[in-house]
């Protein structure tokens, strides 16, 4: 099977978050429309429901650079958060099982879906979390 | 000067969606005046999130560059399961059972047909709201008489689940939870404080978590036989809940009670939940703790399924897994029959 390149995925993941065809917990973007390279996005993850996430929303920051999807974007996160798989810096590290195995089918609603999931998770739900609104 | 409108969706929670003409010079604070009507929301409930970006009140539309046909998300600010996720306060009050507070009151989910005088907490307030409203068709029934009169095996199988596990350890471990429930038993609610404690015991929960305990222990009620059983098997039974039953022996008719709820903890346990007449979703009710996870959780894998077959509309997807109960095969028919 052919590869897709990176612009055509791109192009799809950008129609994608704009229309809105994902699931609706999560959204993303290009943050600046007129970056052509579609290397900067901005995503945000709805805190899952019973966790102490619940009702609050979680900007982050993806960068998929001249690699992507053949390497994982990065993604950092901005709200401030406690979770095991984002260090001091709001990174989101290779602890991350789906950055550390990454696919190429991989996409960046897979990214925000299973940070989402892992918040969800009964050993992170429970976590205390920094004061709402506060970023890195 | 004129500029031409635009077209937008707002998606919300659910199968919420509204489709919105706007001039996108409005600001961001007129289009949540806009959706206030129809989402019935009040504006300063309203959270706008597009393309990965809270919008603020102040900016225009247009500055965040959206185009014609794109949508974005509306996510509610008000706290709809605020009673489930703040466990920990006002937590002695409510034994007396003073419907004074006002969890229930705040949260707009709450129907107005609950029965009247419940309490002031109600944790299964949150499970009649609109969102589980497809759940109730789908779980297994899951009321009082089970306990009572279901086959063991059965039991013990649902015992085994690990979800089922989960969401008794974390009923067991939220003390507004066990008030409730001891509240709206009378029997329990008799006994006073010394229940609570008793529930709360790593003992007791053991008991209660433990599926080969809740077998012997079956199977040793059914051995002396049926109701009775359950006071005598008290004295058989490796006495569970030495501490509580001993300070008791005085007053015989508690006594027995509290021997039954201990070498019995499913007809504890059943009765703990509220009667089915109480509740408008009597099967959802208690049965709603089993699988509280979003949906898009719960067919995670199915909705990729159905996504990457083409299927992209996820409150529609949504839908037809429910009806299907998650099966994919059954869900894409659905879809195909009721475009």
């Amino acid at each position: 099977m052919s590869k897709i390149p990176r612009n055509f995925k791109l192009l799809e993941e950008l129609e994608k978050g704009e229309k809105g065809l994902g699931a609706e917990s999560i959204s993303y973007g290009l943050a600046s429309s007129d970056d052509i390279t579609m290397t900067y996005w901005n995503g945000t993850i709805l805190g899952p429901p019973h966790s102490t996430h619940e009702n609050r929303i979680y900007s982050l920051h993806i960068v998929c650079d001249d690699t992507y999807p053949e390497k994982p974007p990065l993604v950092r996160f901005i709200s401030k958060i406690n979770l095991p798989c984002v260090d001091t810096e709001g990174k989101v590290t290779n602890g991350f099982d789906i950055l550390k195995n990454w696919k190429r089918s991989y996409t960046m609603e897979t990214v925000l879906l299973e940070l989402r999931k892992t918040m969800a998770s009964p050993s992170n739900k429970k976590l205390k979390q920094p004061a709402e609104g506060t970023t890195y | 000067m004129s500029t031409d409108k635009i077209s937008i969706h707002i998606k919300g929670s659910g199968s919420a969606k509204y489709d919105f003409e706007i001039d996108p010079t409005i600001t961001v604070l007129e289009l949540k005046e806009l959706i206030s009507e129809p989402a019935s929301v009040t504006s300063d409930c309203q959270r706008l999130i597009y393309s990965g970006k809270v919008l603020k009140d102040t900016e225009t539309i247009a500055s965040y560059k959206v185009q014609s046909g794109h949508t974005i998300h509306l996510v509610k600010r008000n706290a709809s399961a605020a009673s489930a996720s703040a466990p920990g306060t006002a937590t002695a009050s409510n034994t007396t059972g003073a419907a004074t507070t006002n969890t229930s009151e705040t949260n707009n989910n709450v129907p107005s047909n609950i029965a009247a005088g419940v309490g002031a907490f109600n944790p299964m307030a949150d499970l009649t709201g609109a969102r589980y409203a497809g759940f109730g068709a789908h779980l297994p029934q899951f009321d009082a008489s089970m306990f009572n009169d279901a086959d063991p095996d059965q039991i013990t199988n649902m015992m085994s689940n690990p979800q089922f596990q989960q969401s008794l350890n974390a009923m067991l471990d939220n003390p507004q939870m066990l008030d409730y429930m001891i509240n709206l038993n009378p029997q329990l609610r008799a006994m006073g404080p010394q229940v609570r404690e008793y529930f709360q015991s790593p003992m007791a929960r053991q008991l209660l978590t433990n599926p080969e305990a809740m077998r012997s222990m079956m199977s040793l009620q059914r051995a002396l036989g049926g109701g009775a059983g359950g006071a005598g098997g008290a004295s058989a039974f490796p006495a569970p809940g030495n501490t509580t039953a001993s300070e008791d022996t005085t007053s015989s008719g508690a006594q027995a009670n509290a021997g039954s709820a201990q070498a019995n903890p499913f007809a504890s346990l059943g009765s703990l939940f509220p009667p089915a007449g109480g509740f408008d979703f009597p099967s959802a009710s208690p049965a709603a703790p089993a699988d509280t996870r979003p949906p898009e959780e719960r067919f995670e894998t199915q909705l990729g399924q159905l996504n990457d077959m083409g299927f992209y509309d996820f409150d529609q997807n949504v839908a037809a897994l429910r009806r299907t109960g998650g099966s994919v095969q059954g869900a894409i028919e659905y879809l195909l029959n009721n475009p």
